[in-house]
């Protein structure tokens, strides 16, 4: 069975579910750059492609453990917690003391260790993972506000601020003026994880578990195996996140990454992924982000009022199912 | 007057392909019609546009001489005609008398749901079977042969004047086959009208007076059950003579070295399984449902867990606590329910096959080898002869007998050496001719040298592929028969007393 | 074969059982610690049972309380909608400004109010029936749509509500310590359990929650029976939201959505026996589940303990009973393995 030619090429990206979202992305940016330039702002610069891909970072380490997640057929509603909560121990360690290198890595490390809590409870117990994740969200930040108050003399929960001028660089500083280390970090990670869903045996068992978890361990995938890896990634993913986030605002913060939990979950979605049906990749998904994304820094420029904004934010998904919907229809006439 | 039910030119086309064409035969009532085709003969389709599940696109249907037209289920409920799907379409957590007489509870005479008559209704109903079922339990909680019992009450309840039947034995022992033709009969006599679709030969000639044959969306011809042959049935079904099904079969019979060794294994449902399995034997595990043979097969696998006794492997003991240890050890499974168990539906025949081997199916480590993976799948459809054209097909849109081709190719392409292969029920829900396809392949194992165990509920078939018959009751060996020996009576004895 | 079937009732009520226990054991605690009576002093003077927080706790219960019939109802059809907290907020907000910018009376107003609510139910029922829009996802996309036109509405702050008939409705008290507000959304509870249980509508959502296919097949009108279910778990959710106005005397752009009272509903209906698949739970043991949460936050914070650790107990509950649920079907399974030998 020999791939089909050129023409044969562009029928079967007509047929991705990506397809129509680039192109969803490409009216976006024309809608905005005329909005723009018609009430005297630019849209179409790089500032701005700077902005959306800036603002994307954090929430992009979410989507990649969401993403990861969904594709097997569970979810992490505890991910944005325990990022918060990386950040607040990271805080923590550098307000006691502890070199900044070792900091972080504590961070990362608490990440990957609730990871590995979800992964227990949700493989032992057979919980589905939406109840399970949304206790330990509650559990984490009760911790967490709890490890804010530690040495506080009125055991007081607290952001923890910190000054440290090798994090903050990491943090904030630019590479080729526009683009900051936080992107090129993010945007390598990210590509290693979308490769290791599309091309390597970890995204096969993945995609397979996610079809039917009952036959794809009576073929011999280590069902209990995948799911912890893919918590540890979620959990891990967020730690990385909300430790580079404490960096940037040389603060442990207890509201962090809150909207990123949905704008990765929604991305997700956005991007085709569909929950257990072993369909889409993280590729989708970061084009997903862009479009929501695109939107929000798209929306400020062109000056709209924050309630329209948050309107048409949730009108997006809208138009993302609408999409489907539309292809499935014309697909099922054929 | 007696009723008839008449199909008239009735056609029907799905995207390339001509589903149903041209079929014509009257079904009359007090006799039982059996429909006979092979896999993809038509005959789903036929009874989901007598359901007014599906709409025909040429013909009318005729329901005592008057055409009708079905838009919907419900239409057909109302013209007094019910089908019985091979699915079961119950609702678990519900009580059977809730699932019977589903989107028909009775009211009292305030408007509320009147349980008491609910009950009262639904124990009339069980007592009509004779079966020991409780009305309020939930229906979830019920072995497979009573939930299809259930099933058949669901039909019962509404008095239809057409009922068709579709596999309703396939999960079914035999005590509760006989209470289902006893129904029948009875229905016969009421005068009902009765369409009986079946792959087991045997069935049809007990229970129906006419048989009409589908080949390819055709209809064939009818014959009276009393006039023809099983040799003439299969000939019309499948247009070739082959023979006897069985009689045919190059079977293996050299046999190499004991590879597979149970001591007194126990597990929580089984208890002092004692085996000892040659290469190249094929090994019979016969019983009726519920007797512990798929207990057997998963514990051998390792997908359930072992309280004691011993599993020798070549001669060395082995632990399996996961699929993955015992497929590494060279024993693969074909589970019972190919759809729910053996198969990702929603991935292709590629995807599919190469399922255990992903970890082999690599280049530098993790990367996926997708030419080997192609490869695999491509040698799988070939060596099996598997009918589609192409390895990127979802197996959800192949046909019972051709998604089980893949899970056998699953499990015999060249990066497995699968020294013990344990067929659990391989040919449920599939065509005489498919069937006789697998029975060779089974045999074809055998002479490769693996050790194959072959569980089946269809006395018939294992008596006639296997070398020797293991017989199990109640979680136990009753005894062995070697296939000299056996007969349908003497298995059939060993699987029903203790 | 013949399973007594009063045994299996026990177990599905099982889980409403437990909670109650712990309920009870709760309550205990709390009064012990809390109040005088172990210095000899009365159960009912401060503490836990003081009318003071009695009423509060069971002024917090209302918003929780009425998304918890109609989310209870609509998980057991086999449906989900994520967005009521929004939409409660959007009604709310509709209901400020009708009030502030009308000169219409507070009960014609009100029942516009439920309008609105029922026709962003029949809106979700259209999504998800004709266009196939799995709810979860669509619901939360309609949950930031809602919070953004109730935003502009308000021009995200208070409005605040005046109308001297309309606010005595949260102040009407039974015995001066129940809120009627409290017990209407338990007498809603109690209603919807009616209806699950002895009305054949009621079995017909069970049905379309556990096989929608067979129950089609069977005559069961599935589209009419969500649909309603759409529309009453808004209407519901609508009534508590304004009875929450009634209450704060003012319709906040924020203060719905950001205590998340829709994820505490969902967790005490799933806490209470209702599985995410649908098709089988109840509405007693989700009650239950709810008081047991509200009385462990209020326990925690009457002994003073750190807000912080509520959320943290909340959840460790949450897991706890499933780990319960889980040991309990681990047993239910074996003593099915040995009943079929």
């Amino acid at each position: 069975m020999t791939k089909s030619k050129s023409g044969g090429f562009f029928k079967e990206l007509l047929q991705k579910k990506v397809f129509p979202l680039i192109i969803l992305l490409i009216v976006e940016i024309v809608v905005f750059s005329l909005w723009a330039s018609g009430i005297g702002s630019k849209f179409f610069a790089i500032t701005t492609i700077r902005n959306i891909l800036n603002n994307m970072v954090f929430a992009a380490f979410l989507t990649i453990g969401a993403g990861c997640l969904m594709l097997s057929g569970n979810m992490d509603l505890s991910a944005s917690t325990i990022g918060a909560m990386a950040g607040v121990v990271c805080a923590w360690s550098v307000t006691h003391s502890v070199p900044w290198y070792f900091a972080m890595l504590i961070g990362i490390i608490v990440g990957i260790l609730f990871g590995l809590l979800n992964a227990f409870i949700i493989t032992k117990f057979r919980f589905p993972s939406f109840i399970a994740t949304l206790g330990m969200s509650s559990v984490v930040r009760g911790l967490m506000y709890f490890a804010s108050s530690i040495g506080k003399e009125d055991a007081s929960a607290q952001n923890i601020n910190f000054t440290n001028d090798i994090m903050y660089d990491i943090g904030n500083k630019k590479l080729f003026s526009e683009f900051t280390i936080l992107l090129v970090i993010m945007l390598i990670i990210y590509i290693i994880f979308a490769i290791l869903v599309a091309r390597t045996k970890f995204g096969t068992k993945v995609k397979m578990l996610g079809g039917n978890p009952i036959a794809a361990n009576l073929a011999g995938i280590n069902s209990k195996g995948i799911i912890t890896l893919l918590y540890v990634i979620s959990g891990g993913m967020a730690g990385i996140a909300g430790t580079l986030f404490a960096c940037k605002m040389q603060q442990g913060s207890l509201q962090a990454l809150s909207t990123a939990q949905f704008t990765g979950l929604t991305g997700a979605i956005l991007g085709g992924i569909s929950f257990g049906g072993g369909e889409g990749g993280l590729g989708g998904a970061f084009v997903g982000m862009l479009i929501l994304n695109t939107f929000t820094v798209g929306m400020s420029v062109c000056n709209v009022n924050s309630n329209l904004a948050t309107i048409f934010n949730g009108l997006l998904l809208i138009i993302a199912l609408a999409l489907d919907f539309f292809r499935q229809a014309r697909r099922n006439k054929v | 007057m007696e009723k008839t039910f008449e199909l008239r030119g009735i056609g029907k086309s799905f995207p390339g392909v001509r589903a149903l064409n041209e079929i014509n035969f009257t079904a009359k009532g007090g006799k039982v019609l059996a429909l006979l085709g092979e896999n993809g003969a038509g005959k789903s389709t036929l009874l989901k546009i007598m359901n007014g599940d599906l709409h025909n696109d040429e013909g009318q249907m005729l329901l005592d001489g008057q055409p009708i037209t079905l838009h919907s289920p419900q239409d057909a409920l109302a013209h007094g005609i019910s089908v019985i799907y091979q699915e079961r379409q119950l609702i678990p957590y519900l009580s059977v008398m809730e699932n019977i007489f589903l989107g028909d509870l009775p009211k009292t005479k305030s408007g509320l749901f009147d349980r008491r008559k609910l009950i009262k209704d639904t124990q009339k109903i069980i007592d009509d079977f004779g079966l020991p079922i409780d009305p309020q339990e939930p229906v979830g909680m019920l072995n497979v042969a009573y939930q299809q019992m259930v099933e058949i009450m669901k039909t019962y309840r509404r008095n239809p004047d057409i009922i068709a039947y579709d596999e309703s034995t396939a999960p079914l022992t035999d005590s509760e086959i006989k209470i289902l033709f006893d129904l029948i009969r009875r229905q016969k006599e009421e005068g009902k009208v009765i369409i009986y679709v079946s792959h087991r030969l045997n069935e049809i000639f007990e229970i129906s007076d006419e048989i009409v044959v589908l080949k390819d969306g055709n209809y064939v011809t009818t014959l009276q059950t009393a006039q023809t042959t099983e040799q003439e049935l299969i000939k019309c079904m499948v247009g070739r003579d082959i023979g006897d099904t069985y009689a045919n079969l190059k079977r293996n019979d050299k046999y190499g070295d004991v590879i597979l060794e149970v001591k007194d294994l126990k597990t929580p449902s089984v208890h002092d399984i004692n085996l000892t399995i040659r290469k190249g034997e094929v090994v019979g595990l016969a019983g009726l449902v519920g007797a512990g043979r798929t207990e057997v097969a998963r514990a051998l696998f390792g997908a359930d867990p072992v309280l004691s006794g011993e599993i020798l492997l070549d001669g060395k003991p082995v632990h399996f606590h996961t699929p993955r240890d015992a497929i590494n050890a060279g024993i693969a499974l074909c589970p019972e329910d190919r759809k729910d168990q053996g198969l990702v539906m929603y991935r292709t025949i590629r995807d599919n096959v190469s399922m255990p081997v992903i970890d082999k199916t690599v280049k530098a480590g993790i990367f996926t080898d997708e030419k080997k993976m192609t490869e695999l799948g491509e040698n799988a459809v070939k060596k099996f002869d598997i009918k589609t054209p192409t390895i990127y097909k979802n197996v959800v849109e192949l046909s019972g007998g051709n998604q089980q081709k893949v899970i056998l190719g699953r499990w015999t392409n060249e990066l497995m050496d699968t020294k013990v292969m344990i067929l659990d029920e391989p040919t449920k829900g599939i065509d005489v001719g498919t069937k006789a396809e697998i029975y060779q392949m089974v045999c074809d194992f055998a002479k490769q040298g693996m050790a194959v165990i072959f569980i089946s509920s269809e006395l018939t078939e294992v008596i006639n592929v296997a070398d020797r018959i293991v017989v199990m009751h109640n979680g136990h060996i009753t005894g062995e028969v070697k296939r000299e020996d056996a007969t349908e009576e003497n298995v059939l004895s060993l699987a029903m007393l203790d | 074969m013949q399973k007594k079937s009063n045994a299996f009732k026990r177990f599905a009520s099982g889980t409403g059982f437990k909670l109650l226990i712990v309920l009870i054991i709760l309550i205990i605690i709390a009064v012990l610690i809390s109040s005088d009576v172990l210095k000899g002093g009365s159960p009912f003077g401060k503490g836990f049972f003081s009318s003071i927080n009695l009423r509060s706790l069971l002024y917090k219960l209302v918003l929780p309380l009425f998304m918890l019939s109609g989310l209870g109802m609509l998980l057991i059809s086999g449906n989900i909608d994520l967005s009521v907290a929004a939409q409660a907020t959007l009604c709310n907000a509709f209901f400020a400004v009708m009030m502030r910018d009308t000169n219409l009376p507070w009960w014609v107003v009100f029942i516009l109010g439920l309008v609105l609510a029922a026709v962003i139910g029949l809106l979700h029922s259209i999504m998800v029936l004709k266009l196939n829009f799995p709810a979860f996802i669509a619901t939360i996309g309609m949950s930031s749509v809602y919070t953004g036109i109730a935003g502009w509405l308000l021009n995200l702050t208070n409005v605040n509500v005046s109308d001297k008939a309309f606010l005595s409705i949260a102040k009407t008290t039974l015995f001066d310590l129940i809120p009627l507000t409290t017990l209407v959304g338990v007498l809603i509870v109690f209603i919807c359990q009616f209806v699950l249980s002895r009305t054949r509508f009621g079995r017909n959502c069970f049905a379309t929650g556990g096989n929608k296919f067979a129950s089609r097949l069977a005559g069961i009108n599935t589209n009419r029976i969500t649909t309603i279910l759409f529309m009453v778990c808004s209407v519901i959710t609508a009534l508590g939201g304004l009875f929450y106005v009634s209450q704060t005397k003012k319709a906040d752009p924020t203060a719905v959505t950001s205590s998340a009272p829709n994820m505490t509903a969902l967790s005490a209906v799933m806490l209470g026996g209702v599985a995410f698949s649908g098709g089988t739970g109840g509405m007693v043991g989700p009650l239950i589940a709810l008081l047991v949460m509200q009385v462990l936050d209020n326990v925690l914070t009457v002994i003073g303990v750190k807000p912080y650790w509520n959320t943290f107990a909340v959840g460790a509950l949450l897991i706890l009973a499933l780990i319960m649920d889980y040991l309990a079907a681990e047993k239910r399974r074996k003593a099915l393995l040995a009943a079929v030998q």
